[in-house]
């Protein structure tokens, strides 16, 4: 069996982290939940392969900011790319401001959603 | 040394001679005498025909003897022609309307001053018919008027001018046009006037002897140009030296009528060989009356010039006056249209050390900060400010108390004689290293309000420097000084005002941006398990009843926060309205809440350990759960919030007694970043952030505020400790049971 390509989310809501985990499972990835940017480093370091990572600025512990620059530092950039999580008006700024490769502004749909990981990390390719 | 000799000789030998001024003139004084001009003197001075004493640099004097000499020599260039009574001049010369008194003069150079028209044309036609009758020639140089006059006198007294003006003895001249002739650029010019006027007489004279009357030095001066008429009466001195005739010129006496025309006078009486003074005395019949009237006219003299004195003595009081206003209204002018304290202060007391002409100056004025604490400041003028660094500030002593407490002015013309001086403690006086203080000036600020704004303060070393004036000025000064501090106190505070109000619009902003953020998130869960749930139904029956369970009761969570945050901003929009919350009371477990609401921050809390430190087993109490649970909620979030390390979370429970009553304590510890001391004082204000978290967290600085608003109203307190780095507790205590006054 074929193992699912996983999606690492990390936000400390947890309700964005079941939203999230709950569409793009039914989307057929396997999602990896973090609270923080410590926490996902953990995840990154003890073995786990993402093909994309969403990723919230504002979170207690390890921010987005400081979580981008740990993989700059320990070269883990080209690994997956990232996606920003924000509800700031100033998205695209953001977004540049850490390197992602997109971002999505909270409220998001479904579909939007779906969307952008389909179009950076294709279920059928992985 | 020789000028005291020639001094105390001259005056042994005369001391008859003392008219004028003792036994020297002047070269004006000396041209009078000689009947010459002050230049022609000065040549002669100069060419040594004449011995002067000089006095000093630029005083030169003719000893009285000398003159004499001079005279008796011959020494006068024109002696021949020299009028036996010039000997003699300080006999006023006694002239007879019928002009007999030039009857004999061929050179002589004659000024007649008058009063009133007819009295000079009745002089002039006396001189002219003489003339006449002696068959000369008479040459007249005058105004329109007065050459119709003069026709008309000359007429009626018999003689046939027509013949006369035929026969080219009387030839008439517009004094006017022929001033025209050889005015230049506002002068009488040299070669000219020789052309013009010489050719006039040589013509006239070729055969009997000339008479010339000219008035145009008294058009001259009657315009103000007395330098122009001199010049003119000196080229007449010269045409004398090269032609025989007898001149006659006129002055109306208005032309001298200013202070500052005595020099023209002299310099005119010295231009001319006779001088005749005007009717009101040539009209006194008695050398008895002329004597008396020369008295009355001494006495009027004396007056005039008395008068003269205490006019300027005015005028010079008046100058300083207007000098001191308009020194006031500059720094009136300056310090009114400044705004800042600072440069307000400096201009007054630079300027007021200069006008007073104060050694240096002071100006110690109270400041009251934004917290409302007051103390005082102090500027220099006319010292380096390390000239009192070592002192304290100045004390409520005798010397100084009045002016801070804004009671009087203190003028001192020596402040160490005065018996107020040395009686305070350590110094007893000035302190070791002062500047030396001797005449002292001291004046309180007050403010339109009463209020006492400050107190300035000049010194001098010399004692008596300053005067009653100097007081005016000082309290002019500092009433000015009034109004711009004033003036500068309340833009101050109006800017205080305005950046505050910016500041609050400022955090008003990051507060809709932040709360804006916080709804945004439950909402994001609301919309994507709804769609996701959607989706799924819509492939037909699910059995997975578990997850849609779970999706379910996500969504109902969030929106259920949702609604609490509204439920905030709500109870925010009444705190600032000033309204109370209306608490929804009802009893409840404090101790349940509590463990319900830790456990729930636990799990998202990640590094951090939250205990729960408690004795007890149940605590009964009766609150707004809803608003406890989000005050509670708020102390957690911010413990884990800004305890970015991790670390121990401590939540204390606890019961007491309070006045018989039963009372809860909770203590929430941590060990984070802390806040900052200068901003715990601002914790409880709305959208209030410390500097140390401000952009690096998100909030909205309104939880504090809320919580607070909330506890209060329950009756209780809430305060916080904290140490920068060091963490934070936050102390809530709230009564137990609930007392009627409590939600009044």
């Amino acid at each position: 069996v074929k193992a699912l390509p996983i999606i690492l989310v990390v936000d400390d809501d947890a309700g964005i982290q079941q939203t999230i985990g709950g569409i793009l499972e039914d989307e057929g990835y396997q999602v990896v939940s973090a609270w923080n940017g410590q926490e996902a480093l953990q995840h990154l370091d003890g073995g786990v392969q993402p093909v994309l990572i969403m990723l919230d600025l504002q979170m207690p512990v390890m921010d987005g900011f400081a979580f981008a620059a740990a993989l700059d530092q320990r070269g883990l950039r080209a690994r997956a790319p990232i996606v920003v999580l924000t509800a700031d008006g100033r998205a695209p700024q953001k977004a540049a401001q850490v390197g992602a490769d997109g971002y999505l502004t909270k409220p998001f749909t479904l579909l939007s959603l779906v969307d952008l990981v389909q179009r950076l990390a294709p279920a059928s390719d992985a | 040394m020789s000028i005291v000799r020639a001094i105390a000789t001259s005056s042994r030998a005369q001391t008859d001679r003392t008219a004028i001024s003792g036994d020297y003139v002047n070269l004006s004084q000396a041209a009078a005498l000689l009947g010459v001009s002050r230049m022609t003197v000065w040549r002669w001075v100069r060419s040594g025909r004449l011995p002067v004493a000089r006095l000093g640099h630029r005083t030169v004097r003719i000893n009285r003897g000398d003159l004499d000499r001079f005279l008796a020599d011959g020494g006068l260039g024109r002696s021949a022609t020299y009028p036996a009574q010039q000997h003699n001049s300080l006999d006023l010369p006694v002239a007879q309307p019928d002009g007999s008194m030039m009857q004999t003069t061929t050179s002589t150079h004659t000024v007649q001053f008058y009063e009133s028209d007819a009295f000079l044309l009745d002089a002039v036609a006396a001189f002219l018919l003489a003339g006449l009758r002696a068959g000369e020639t008479d040459i007249v140089v005058a105004t329109p008027e007065h050459r119709v006059e003069l026709d008309k006198r000359l007429r009626a007294a018999d003689l046939d001018l027509t013949a006369t003006r035929a026969a080219g003895r009387y030839v008439t001249l517009d004094a006017d046009e022929t001033l025209a002739q050889f005015m230049v650029a506002g002068q009488p010019d040299a070669g000219r006037f020789a052309a013009v006027l010489g050719g006039v007489i040589a013509q006239a004279g070729s055969e009997q002897p000339v008479r010339v009357f000219g008035e145009m030095v008294a058009l001259l001066a009657s315009a103000g140009n007395h330098p122009a008429a001199l010049r003119l009466e000196e080229l007449w001195n010269l045409q004398q030296q090269r032609q025989k005739f007898a001149l006659f010129c006129a002055y109306p006496l208005r032309c001298f009528g200013d202070v500052a025309d005595a020099g023209a006078l002299s310099a005119v009486c010295a231009a001319h060989s006779d001088v005749v003074p005007t009717e009101s005395y040539l009209t006194l019949a008695t050398a008895g009356e002329q004597v008396k009237a020369i008295v009355a006219l001494q006495q009027k003299a004396q007056r005039l010039e008395a008068e003269i004195a205490e006019r300027q003595r005015v005028e010079q009081q008046l100058r300083e006056e207007h000098r001191l206003t308009e020194t006031l209204y500059q720094i009136s002018a300056m310090i009114t249209e400044e705004l800042d304290i600072a440069t307000v202060v400096q201009t007054v007391t630079d300027a007021a050390t200069n006008v007073l002409g104060a050694a240096f100056g002071a100006f110690f004025y109270n400041v009251t900060n934004e917290k409302g604490e007051s103390y005082q400041l102090y500027t220099l003028s006319g010292a380096p400010r390390e000239a009192f660094a070592a002192f304290p500030m100045p004390r409520n002593t005798a010397i100084f108390g009045p002016t801070f407490r804004g009671e009087s002015l203190v003028r001192l013309a020596d402040v160490t004689a005065d018996p107020r001086y040395g009686h305070t403690a350590p110094h007893y006086g000035l302190p070791p290293g002062h500047l030396p203080v001797r005449s002292y000036l001291a004046v309180p600020v007050i403010s339109r309000a009463g209020e006492v704004l400050g107190g300035l303060f000049f010194g001098h070393p010399e004692p008596g420097v300053f005067c009653e004036r100097a007081e005016r000025i000082a309290v002019g000064i500092a009433s000015h000084a009034a109004i711009a501090l004033d003036k500068a106190r309340l833009y101050s505070r109006e800017k205080e005002a305005r950046d505050a109000a910016q500041r609050a619009l400022h955090l008003r902003d990051e507060f809709l941006g932040s709360i804006s953020h916080d709804l945004r998130t439950p909402l994001t869960s609301i919309t994507g398990l709804s769609q996701l749930l959607l989706r799924q139904a819509s492939r037909g029956p699910t059995t997975e009843s578990e997850r849609v369970t779970k999706a379910l009761q996500q969504v109902d969570a969030s929106a259920a926060r949702m609604a609490a945050m509204i439920d905030e901003l709500l109870d925010l929009t009444r705190l600032e309205s000033g309204r109370p919350l209306s608490l929804n009371r009802a009893s409840t477990d404090a101790l349940e809440l509590v463990r319900r609401l830790v456990g729930q921050h636990q799990r998202g809390a990640g590094e951090h350990r939250l205990t729960l430190d408690t004795d007890l087993a149940a605590l009964a109490v009766y609150w707004d759960s809803a608003r406890m649970e989000r005050v509670l909620s708020n102390l957690l979030s911010n413990a884990v919030k800004y305890s970015p390390d991790g670390g121990a979370i401590v939540v204390r429970l606890s019961s007491e007694q309070v006045d018989g009553q039963p009372w809860l304590r909770l203590i929430v510890e941590d060990q984070g970043l802390g806040i900052p001391a200068a901003d715990l004082p601002h914790v409880f204000e709305r959208f209030h952030r410390a500097g140390n978290v401000q952009g690096r967290f998100k909030g909205s600085g309104i939880g504090l505020a809320g919580s607070k608003q909330i506890v209060e109203q329950h009756g209780g307190t809430i305060a916080v400790e904290s140490r920068e780095n060091a963490g934070t507790s936050v102390t809530v205590c709230l009564p137990c049971a609930f007392t009627e006054e409590d939600d009044a």
